[in-house]
């Protein structure tokens, strides 16, 4: 059993015919996260005695004859801002550092039910925000196809994990682009499925109208699998969606000949786009335009160069509000203070790190009398224009294509001084974030030897399209 | 629209209960102040009678009963478990009045 040669699909084959047991998959697993994880630092935590303990119960349903699920007794991480029970979970933050999580998120819980096994807890940007990992007060994640360089963020230990090895899949949350651009800088596939079709409940809130969970795959297949356990209704979330879920698995195998996919010129357009990520892109659509059956249609975002603003104005605006509950009162690290104020302030300060104080104090600057109707009222108007342009231009699509990230995996300690620069790399991430709809990133080609990610945006709730258009597109590339 | 200095980082600080270095106000002015001269694009933009967007999948009024539903005791446990301070199944705080 070589794990680079595993996918959920093939794991659970090889439990079904008795070729590895649950305990030996999750233990080689754990062995080789003991080996990387040093340099990698792709885990917070590792919860060794329960995933085995799991993956032994499982061994025993096995050796009942009893069916199982294609997620039973895979292993997989969650990205540390998931509660899990039990568990210790930080969200990357000292402010958190010794929190151990009360409840469950739906989100691992169904993956639980499903009889996946959480391997650990892995690392990112503090709560979130950042798209490197340097922001995380336990240091970076390392890339796995190059130690010298980011491994992309938010949720960059969950890209790690899967691009090393560590698990089969992986779970975590995409506000502004937090699971599609690592997904390109590891090279793996990275889902950010429509806003609401995954549950939100137990999942650490960053920016509430943006969030959204989602999940790294080895490959399409996998993919769908985790979606369909995933996603879905959740009565604790309030902004899940009732829309009934599609059968993606036999979706994806639908031929994709007919189906129009629309390229944005004003992506293409962009500054600091690398002009070897740019070729490769191109030629991806190329692939695409001999499969459908028709060439690929130039389309227009009027309202793209904008994105990037209204998203740095309503995310830390959303932020500075859900940030507030960190006053060391009910939960994680509390400074003894002469007075409630000043318990407050030390608390906070010495809790949260440069890039959270940052947009908690932007978010603020922007909520704040007098600035209100100019920045965030303002931001709220042009996110409905951006939505509308997509809509617009779904009438004559049913897909658009579009590079993930403008650049490959940077340099650690490249981008992390100037904060503007890193927001930048975000710039084809964040219009699909603002306007609530799917997108996946799925690597199609390398520029020297560094992963590039194809992003494919649909309709909201329209993941089924995508993943056919992925499903296909993965079989043809080479790299 | 004034631009971002010192005085007003220590006052936003004020406002959010982060309490910033000298050291801190003055980078953080100028990293915000190069991140809102970002945003000045936005005010060309003519966004007369266009509604704003607070929800994205257009969901209206999500309501529940409003009914009692008492939390699993052992959960209150684990709550209690993470307090800094607390007495009984109460969390303590400081003086407030």
């Amino acid at each position: 059993m070589l794990l680079e040669n595993l996918s959920i699909i093939r794991a659970h084959r090889g439990l079904q015919n008795k070729e590895f047991s649950a305990q030996e998959l999750a233990q080689a697993c754990l062995t080789r996260i003991k080996a990387d994880n040093p340099q990698l630092n792709d885990f917070i935590t590792v919860i060794e005695k329960d995933a085995l303990q799991q993956a032994q119960d499982i061994d025993k349903q096995i050796a009942q004859g009893e069916e199982l699920g294609y997620l039973t007794g895979i292993p997989y991480a969650a990205k540390d801002i998931f509660l899990t029970q039990g568990v210790k979970t930080t969200a990357a933050s000292k402010i958190l550092a010794d929190f151990i999580a009360p409840y469950e998120s739906t989100t691992t819980q169904r993956l639980k039910r499903a009889g996946a096994i959480l391997l650990g807890k892995t690392n990112l940007d503090e709560f979130a925000m950042g798209s490197s990992t340097e922001s995380s007060a336990f240091g970076a994640t390392k890339n796995p196809l190059d130690s010298a360089r980011v491994a992309g963020g938010s949720s960059g230990g969950s890209a790690a994990a899967v691009a090393a090895n560590h698990c089969l899949f992986a779970v975590g949350t995409d506000t502004g682009g937090s699971i599609r651009q690592p997904a390109s800088f590891c090279g793996v596939v990275g889902l950010k499925p429509t806003y609401g079709r995954t549950s939100r409940y137990g999942v650490m809130s960053m920016a509430s109208s943006l969030d959204t969970i989602g999940h790294f795959a080895k490959n399409i297949e996998d993919a769908a699998i985790v979606l369909q356990t995933i996603a879905g209704r959740d009565k604790n979330d309030a902004t899940s969606s009732s829309q009934p879920l599609d059968n993606y698995l036999t979706e994806i195998k639908q031929p994709v000949k007919g189906l129009r996919i629309g390229l944005p010129r004003e992506y293409f357009n962009a500054d600091g786009f690398d002009s070897r990520v740019k070729r490769a892109i191109e030629q991806a659509v190329q692939q695409i335009e001999t499969m459908v059956g028709r060439p690929v249609e130039t389309v227009s975002l009027p309202h793209t160069s904008y994105a990037l603003a209204t998203y740095y104005i309503i995310m830390p605006a959303e932020v500075s509000s859900n940030l507030a509950r960190y006053d060391g009162i009910r939960y994680g690290l509390s400074v003894e203070a002469e007075n409630l104020l000043s318990a407050y302030l030390k608390t906070r300060s010495r809790g949260f790190g440069g890039e959270v104080k940052r947009r908690i104090i932007l978010g603020t600057y922007v909520l704040s009398s007098g600035y209100y109707d100019a920045y965030y009222k303002k931001a709220l108007q042009v996110r409905t224009l951006i939505k509308r342009d997509f809509e617009q231009v779904f009438q004559q699509v049913d897909l658009i294509v579009a590079p993930t990230s403008p650049t490959t995996a940077f340099k650690l300690g490249e981008k992390i001084s100037n904060p503007l620069q890193m927001y930048l790399s975000d710039i084809f991430t964040i219009p699909a974030s603002l306007a609530g709809l799917p997108a996946l990133s799925l690597p199609v080609a390398k520029v020297d030897n560094l992963p590039v990610g194809l992003q494919i945006i649909g309709r909201q709730f329209d993941e089924k399209s995508i993943l056919r258009l992925a499903y296909a597109l993965e079989k043809s590339v080479t790299f | 629209m004034s631009a971002i200095d010192q005085t007003l980082v220590a006052h936003l600080a004020a406002l959010s209960k982060l309490e910033l270095s000298d050291d801190e106000q003055v980078v953080f002015a100028g990293q915000l102040n190069e991140v809102l001269e970002y945003f000045k694009q936005l005010q060309s933009l003519d966004t007369h009678n266009i509604p704003i967007t607070s929800q994205v999948i257009d969901l209206v009024n999500v309501t529940r009963h409003d009914e009692d539903k008492p939390t699993d005791e052992d959960i209150k446990t684990a709550i209690l478990d993470n307090a800094p301070q607390s007495s009984g199944r109460y969390f303590k705080v400081n003086k407030i009045i």
